[in-house]
Parts: C-alpha cells; structure tokens; sequence
C-alpha cells in the first residue's frame, strides 16, 4: 500500500528574528516511525506543522513519492495525517459528530465497526458529547479524526500526554499495526516509553537536528536535550 | 465546497446543541428590552394632559393674590397634565422618595406682601428628587421658567393697573377691577392654546418617534444578544484550526462557516423580536405609523432589508471573539462595545441630540449606519449609501476575522 | 490572622494576574477612552430640538419675539427661515423639528384675540407630535403670552376703565411698573447641602452607565472565579473557605473598577467632591459584591451566569435611573445595587437603604451557601 519513505531537506524557519530551526534534514523509511525528541520550547511543534502545511517554512523540501508536499497542497491534505496538540474536537457534539466532519457516514459505519476507529476503542464511546469524555476518550477521538482517509504519513504531536496506562497501550497497539502496514509516523515526544516505538530518534536542540541513539537512560537523554 | 458543508453543518449543530439556552436568555433579553419600551412610550403620552407630573404645594396662600395663583396651577395643572397638591414638605419628601411625586414647589410666607412690594428676596422654591441633570431635569427647569414667566406677567401688570388707579384717585375701583382683570387673564392662560393652529404635515419621508424607538430597540437587542454566544465562540480552539488547515480547510472557510452559523442564529433571533414587535403593534398595545401605513409584500422587503443589518453586527460580534480569548475577557468586552457603539450610533439617544461632529461620526460608526439604513428602509426611502457602508463594515469585519485567525494559527504553531 | 493574611496574599496575587492580562486591560482603559469621547462631544454644542422660526418682515412684534428666542440659552434650537415655504420646507426634509410661523400682523392679531378669544397667532408646522414637541409648545405660549397680555391690559384699561389719555410709553410703564422679576422661582434638590456640579446633560448618563459597568465588572470576576474553580485551582481548598476565596476575587476586581470610575468621574466634571463620592462608592461596593456573591451562589457554573450577564446587564440599564427614571418601576429598581447608588449621591436616605440592601444580599448568599455545603458535606 505505501510505495515510499519520506525525505525532509533543508527546512528553515525564522519567527520573530529567532530562528526556529536551522536546516533540518532527515528520512524516514515507510514502514517506521521517527522520534522527534526535544526541550519544552525547542521547535518540535514547528517543525510538525510545516510538514502538516499548516505553517509555511522559509526553505526546504519535504519530499514523497518524487513530490514536494509543501508546494503540492492537495496531494499533502490527502497523504499526511496530523495530530496536534490540543484536541481538535468540538466540545459540544458527541464523538460520532466530530468524526463525521472527516468521514463520510459509511466509511464511518466501516472504521467503527472493524476499522482504525475499532481499533482506537472509539465504538464504545461514539454518542458520548466531547464535553463528558475523559483525556484519553478525547485523545483517542482526535486520533480518530486524524487517521481518515488512511493518511500514509501520521505526524503526532505527543499523542499520550497525561493520559493513563491503559488508554497509552491502545494507543501504541493502533501505531503499532499502522507502522507494520507500511505507514510513516513521525512522533514529537518526551514520553520513554514512545520513544520505544521509535525506530529512529534525532535530537531537536538549537535549530539543528541530531541522532540519537536511546538505551533506557533518560539520565542521558536529559543531558541531551 | 464539500468539505466546508459539512464544517458548516457541524457549526450549526453547535449551534443547535444549547440553542434551548440561548433562546431562553434571548426571550428574557426580549422581555427586559420590551419593557424599557413599552416604559418609555408611556411616558411619551398622547396630548399636553398626559405630562403625568405629580407636584406637591407646600405652604399657604390665603390672599386673593394666593386665590391667583391656585387658580392659575390649577388651569396649568388641567392644561399640562401636572397634578398639583397640597401637602405638608415632609409628606411631600417621602412622596419624592417612593418616586410618587416629581418634585415640590415651597411657598414662603409673606409672599404675596413681598411680591406686592415688588421684592423676590423670598422666592419659590422648586424642589426637586435628583442632582442629576438628565434631559428631564433640564426640560423640568424650562418649563418651570415658563411658569414663572406666566405668574409673574399677569400679577406685575395688575400691580401696575393699581398704581394707575391710585395716581389718578380712583382707588374705590381697585377691587372691581382687580377682580376683572384677573378672570380675564385666567381664561386667557385657558384660552391660550387656541392662539396656535397645530399643522400636521406627516412623517414627509421622516421617521417617525415611535419608528426610530422601533428599529434602535431591534438593534440593541441584536447587539445585547451576541452575549448569549460567548461560550460558542470563544476559548481555544486552535488544535481544530491547525487539523482543519493541514486537510486544506483554509482560515477564510473555518471563519465563514463558523460566520454564518452565527448568522443564521442571530437571523432566528431577529425573526423573533420582528414577530413579537409587529404581534405587538397589530395588537394596538403601540403604534408605528410607518408599519401601519405597509401591506404585507412592504412589510417583508422591510424584514428582508433588515437582514443585512443582522449580517453586520453578527460580523462585528464575531470579529470579537476572534479577538478576545478567553469567555469572561469577551463579555465584558462586548458589553462594551454594545453599549458604547449603541451610545454614538444613537440608539439610547437619537443622533440629532448629540453634537454635529458626533452625528457625522455616529452616522459613520456600524450601529450608526445600520440604525439610519433602518430608519430609511422603514419609510421606504433608498439606502443605497448606507447599504454600500455596511457592505463595506462586514467585508471589513469578515477580512480581519480571517487575518486574526491566521495570525493566531500561526503564532501557535510557531510556538 | 492567618487566613486572613492568606486570603489577603490570594487576593493580591490575582490582581497582578488581571493585570497582565490583555483583555482585562482593555477593559479598565475602554472607559477612560468613553468617558474622553463622551467629554469631547459634551464640549460642542448640541440640543434636543431644532425650531425654524418665521415672521412677517414689516412686523415689529414677531421680530422682537424671534430674536428673544433666538437669543436664549437653551436644549432647545432655533433657526431663522426667510420665508414660510422655506420654515415648512426645513420641517418636511427632517432638518427642523418643527416651524412656528407668525402671522403677519401679530400686534393686531393679538389685539384681536384680546377682543374676541378666537383667532389664530401662530401656525405650528409639525412631523407628528412628541413629549419633547410638546414640552416646546409651552416655551412658545411663554413667549406669546406676555405679548398678548399687554394687549389685554391695554384693551382693559381702554374700554373698562376708559383710560384714553395714556400715551403707549405710559401704558407700557403701568403695565410693567411693579417689576416682579423672573428669578421668583429657584430649582434646589432635596439635598440642599451636596449640590451636584453642572454639566451637559450627554454626560448625565455617565455615573450610571459606569456603574453597571462596575456591576458587570464584578459579575465577571465571579466568572473568573468559576473558571478557576472548574479548572481545578481550588482543588487544594477547603469546600468552607472557598467562599472566602470567591470574595476576595469579587473585591479586588471591584475596587480596581471603582477606582477606575472615580477617576473617570473626577476626568469628565461629573465629580461632586471627594466626601461625597467615596460616602456613597463603599456602600455600593459593599451592595455590589454582596450581589455578585449571592449571584454566584444562585447560579454555580460559569455558562448560567455568562447567560444571565446580559439580562441583568439590560435591565439594570432600563430599570435603574442610568438614561431615564421609571418611578412606576420602583418595586423592580430596588432590586439592583445602581439604583441606590445613583439616588444616593443626591439624597442620604439611599445611602442608608443601600447598607441595609447591602447587608440582606450578603446574608442571603451566605447563609445559602451554608446550606449549600451543608448538604454536600452530608
């Protein structure tokens, strides 16, 4: 199903005379999922939403499938799922409103009943209002919302941010088989145990990109950042 | 074009979610705002008679000087509508306290010998409840100068008469003819209204009172109930922003889908007050000749022409919370802006009261313009300047809408 | 003492917190800003009416009494038109309100009347008929009277006296000789002593409209506090002292307000004098907060009381005497903390009727509130 990695080159951005990032480059190989670990502060969040197309960056590419995604708009929308921070829900409608803003209802009916949206546990909460659901009922739906279409490339903005054990392991089963169909996930995180899914980390420090290589020791992870 | 259906499907459903809220505290809205109106149309009265001030006499005039001016209160009272009566000045304070009473005119003693003598070192007191000088208050000093100026003529000039008739030693013929002369002078202040021929010309492409308190009550209420929405709009939702913009929803559809919910919800309300204001009218309980005077295809154009008044303020309510975070820092900010745009567009006050400087800007402000395209389509009048005003205000309002949120998605992600 | 300094401490704390915030920032300055344009525009001149006037070019008398008018000072305009058509033309293009047009030879008119109390003086060209339309018709026999009544005495002393050898200068002495002067009347307030200062009556609204804004002020720092509450702030709080907690929010927010409409007030010349203001500004605020209270107690969440801002917003600005004063509404105007406030700056006894509202209001929410934990605990 997905023919490709993913090649981000040279991607620059200034805010305000800062500059957020320097010249980031990195790949990534379908079927895995890169880590992008980093201080509160240090441009992981910028650089997910160039990819997403929601910010625009001052240079640089991000190529797939021979194509920029940041100057082929429409292909971009159709090839990339984004999971932002904040949950991109309306509070006031159940889940099953929320996900029909991005599925039609049979695809829907489909997802809940053997799709991502079984997988993700959102069937058993699909008439409950947003505003009566708990963290991970909320971070689950957003993913929901995220994944339609079946995106190829998933950017995930810490995804398991104060959410419990069991709503996390749900989470990462759902990664888990996305990466094994051949999906690319890139995860902004500081959660270990996300880092575990990673099957490559680069360190964002000071604008510039760096690999990094974690054995369990966030004593030295902590020094990195 | 699909896409933003469907977002603008899930704004109405919103909308539609805590619409039985909204429209509770819109009816309560509409009850208070009724209220005031029917209040003040009250107060307008029919005719001279229906002044409605209660006036409390304090003191005693017991000379035929005093008989004088009783008389003259007295056909004041029936010619004016003011009621005056006799009270001790503590009664008359507590009447003023409960708010039966306007105010209290104090006799003093010796007033009539003073007045004789040509002296005023004793004057009349005219007591009134407020400090405040408010239009009432000042038109209350008017009036009560005219009333001066009407006591005071007859009784100098019958004065006069008598010094007349002293100089010539005719002094057996004072009473006689004091007695005449002030009958004639009463029923001349009795007869004084028929001096003038009262020509009413109509409205001549004028709005009338009745209409120009019609339309400011249906703006107010439009600008008071975007408080309703505060928990709709308001807060962070840049994570919804951010997704929607990454699938290709752009910032100008998110901000013109979630704009014509709006809309749609403020045209409901709208609707609303249009119905009970017209119900209201029919019913006889006010009238508005312009309203009277349409059949019912006038009626509608008028309803239909009211409409981009709606779309506006909607516009304007909704640029502040795209501007405001925070659902408290809206409320108060929108309140604000209600009252002081209500103020300068002349909704509390009409225009013409405010100095000519303040009419122009107030014709020029957005309550402004959409109070005078109101008033102008309610008596049939072309609007075209007007309405090309507020087509520029809600383009206006609309663009930095969507430039604000841009900015904020972008600081957000920047971030 | 220790709560008492910890209370303190929060509520210092949160007033550097509003401080910092854009939004409440903006609205401190709003009213200054208003108040600025409110004073700009008291400055020029306006008015409630506008009156074309018009008389005949050879008679003497119109012209006497349309440059008195023209002459007076007062909320009510008037204009000289050149000819009836144009006086009438003035009414019917909406920039007059309304025409009075003498008839030509208002001397002899008037002399008639004397004679047979019937005939026309003055023609009133009007739109339709209004108080303020009214209230200027009164200003009009005022100035027509006087006129008329020299011709009444004149007629009397010809025919029922058969005085034939007064020149007209003598017969005008007599008829003014005792010279009663106009200033027989004077205005006073119930309060003699705290006479309120002058001023324009666009600015009369002000210290109304300022104090529901001192209202909503503290309805929303009830807000605020529901806010935090929902946001878990308190979590740490004992269920009894939160209320404690609530009205250091209310007061903090209201005395930064009150502080901004003293100065406001101090800015526009609405300022009565400083024993006065503050004599009645603590008991409104006592009133104010003890209602914002009792508000947060009836209501408990955040969205019942953003819903309810408006309405209470409104009515108090209908009700209280801010624009104009409904007495036939008084059973409904107690109700509100302005009312007392408004009336009090020129009468005591509100000031002691807005102690004892001040005082019910605060034992209701709190007693409510008591029984509210009451139940909760149980």
């Amino acid at each position: 199903m997905y023919q490709t990695g993913i090649e981000i080159a040279g991607i620059k951005k200034n805010y305000k005379s800062k500059t957020i990032l320097k010249d980031i480059t990195f790949q990534a190989k379908r079927g895995s999922c890169v880590g992008l670990l980093g201080g509160n502060g240090s441009g992981k969040s910028t650089l997910l939403s160039i990819m997403a197309g929601v910010l625009k960056s001052d240079a640089g590419s991000f190529l797939y499938a021979g194509e920029d995604l940041l100057q082929k708009k429409v292909l971009a929308e159709k090839v990339i799922g984004y999971v932002p921070q904040g949950n991109p829900l309306m509070e006031e409608l159940s889940a099953w409103d929320n996900l029909r803003l991005w599925y039609s209802k049979e695809e829907l009916c489909r997802e809940l009943e053997s799709g991502v949206l079984k997988m993700l546990g959102v069937d058993e909460f699909i008439k409950l209002p947003v505003r009566k659901m708990s963290g991970g009922m909320k971070k689950r739906l957003s993913i929901g919302c995220c994944v339609a279409n079946n995106p190829e490339i998933l950017l995930l903005d810490e995804p398991s941010a104060a959410l419990d054990v069991v709503c996390k392991e749900r989470i990462y089963s759902y990664l888990e088989t996305y990466k094994s169909k051949g999906g690319i996930i890139i995860l902004a995180t500081h959660d270990t145990q996300e880092i575990e899914l990673c099957d490559k980390c680069y360190i964002l420090k000071d604008g510039r990109l760096k690999e990094y290589q974690y054995d369990g020791d966030i004593h030295h992870l902590a020094g990195c950042l | 074009m699909k896409s933003f259906l469907v977002y603008f499907t899930m704004q109405l459903k919103r909308i539609v979610k805590i619409f039985p809220t909204i429209l509770c505290t819109t009816l309560l809205l509409c009850s208070v705002l009724g209220l005031g109106v029917a209040m003040l149309l009250q107060a307008d009265g029919e005719d001279e008679r229906q002044l409605k001030v209660s006036v409390g006499l304090v003191g005693e005039l017991d000379t035929y000087m005093g008989y004088d001016i009783n008389v003259m209160l007295d056909v004041l009272s029936s010619r004016f509508g003011a009621e005056f009566v006799s009270v001790t000045e503590k009664e008359a304070r507590q009447r003023i306290h409960n708010g039966t009473m306007s105010a209290y005119v104090l006799l003093p003693e010796d007033l009539v010998e003073n007045i004789s003598m040509g002296k005023n070192d004793k004057p009349i007191t005219y007591v009134t409840s407020d400090g405040k000088r408010g239009i009432s208050g000042i038109v209350m000093d008017e009036v009560v100068t005219v009333i001066a100026e009407l006591i005071t003529c007859p009784q100098s000039s019958i004065f006069g008469m008598q010094n007349y008739l002293r100089d010539v030693g005719r002094e057996d013929e004072i009473w006689q003819a004091t007695e005449e002369l002030n009958i004639i002078y009463i029923t001349a202040l009795i007869d004084i209204y028929k001096m003038g021929d009262r020509e009413i010309i109509g409205m001549a492409n004028q709005v009338s009172t009745a209409g120009y308190y019609a339309c400011s009550v249906v703006v107010i209420f439009l600008i008071m109930s975007g408080l309703n929405c505060s928990s709709l709009f308001s807060g962070n939702k840049m994570g919804l922003c951010k997704l929607l913009v990454s699938k290709g929803q752009k910032v100008g559809n998110q901000v013109l889908g979630e704009y014509l919910a709006y809309f749609l919800l403020l045209l409901t309300f709208f609707c609303m007050v249009i119905a009970v204001v017209l119900g209201a009218a029919s019913a006889g309980l006010f009238s508005v000749p312009e309203l009277g005077e349409m059949n019912l295809g006038e009626m509608l154009l008028f309803v239909l022409q009211f409409i981009v008044v709606v779309g506006v303020i909607s516009a304007l309510q909704f640029l502040v919370y795209e501007m405001v975070e925070g659902v408290v820092s809206s409320i108060l900010v929108q309140f604000i802006l209600a009252v002081a745009l209500g103020y300068i567009g002349g909704c509390f006050y009409p225009l013409s009261f405010m100095p000519e400087g303040l009419q122009l800007l107030g014709g020029l402000s957005p309550v402004g313009a959409a109070l005078k395209y109101a008033d102008l389509c309610l008596v049939q009048e072309a609007a075209w300047k007007e309405l090309g005003l507020l087509v520029i205000y809600l383009v206006l309002f609309l663009l930095l809408t969507i430039w604000i949120r841009k900015r904020r998605v972008e600081n957000e992600a920047a971030l | 003492m220790k709560r008492l300094y910890k209370s303190i401490k929060w509520g210092l704390f949160l007033n550097k917190r509003l401080l910092k915030k854009g939004s409440f920032l903006l609205v401190l300055l709003m009213v200054p800003l208003l108040i600025a344009g409110m004073r700009m525009a008291a400055k020029e001149e306006s008015n409630v009416l506008t009156i074309a006037l018009y008389g005949g070019p050879e008679d003497e008398l119109a012209g006497e009494i349309i440059v008195n008018l023209l002459s007076e000072d007062s909320i009510v305009k008037y204009v000289k038109a050149d000819s009836q058509e144009m006086a009438r033309k003035t009414v019917e293009n909406g920039t007059a309100d309304a025409a009075w047009i003498f008839v030509d030879d208002l001397q002899g008119a008037l002399q008639e009347v004397a004679v047979s109390h019937n005939s026309n003086v003055v023609t009133m060209v009007q739109r339709e008929d209004n108080m303020q339309l009214r209230l200027a018709r009164v200003k009009l026999y005022s100035a027509i009277y006087s006129k008329y009544l020299y011709a009444i005495f004149e007629n009397f002393m010809e025919t029922k006296l058969n005085v034939t050898d007064l020149s007209k200068e003598e017969m005008m002495k007599y008829f003014s000789g005792v010279h009663v002067r106009n200033d027989l009347f004077q205005m006073s307030y119930m309060n003699k002593d705290e006479e309120v200062a002058e001023s324009n009556y666009l600015l009369t609204p002000l210290r109304g409209m300022l104090s529901v804004w001192l209202m909503l002020a503290g309805m929303a720092s009830v807000m605020y506090f529901l806010q935090d509450k929902q946001n878990g702030l308190f979590d740490r709080v004992p269920i009894e002292r939160r209320g404690a907690l609530a009205v250091s929010y209310q007061w903090i927010v209201v005395l930064d307000g009150a502080l901004m409409m003293l100065l406001s007030m101090l800015f526009t010349g609405t300022f009565v004098s400083w024993k006065k203001e503050i004599m009645c500004l603590l008991p409104f605020i006592f009133a104010a907060v003890g209602f914002c209270n009792l508000l947060r107690v009836l209501c408990g969440k955040m969205e019942r009381l953003g819903a309810l801002i408006p309405i209470l917003i409104l009515g108090m600005l209908v009700l209280c005497p801010v624009f104009i004063d409904f007495k036939s509404m008084r059973i409904l105007q107690i109700l509100f903390p302005p009312f007392y406030y408004l009336k009090s700056i020129s009468s005591n006894v509100f000031l002691y009727e807005m102690l004892v509202y001040g005082a019910v209001v605060w034992i209701a929410g709190i007693l409510i509130e008591w029984l509210c934990n009451k139940r909760k605990r149980v």
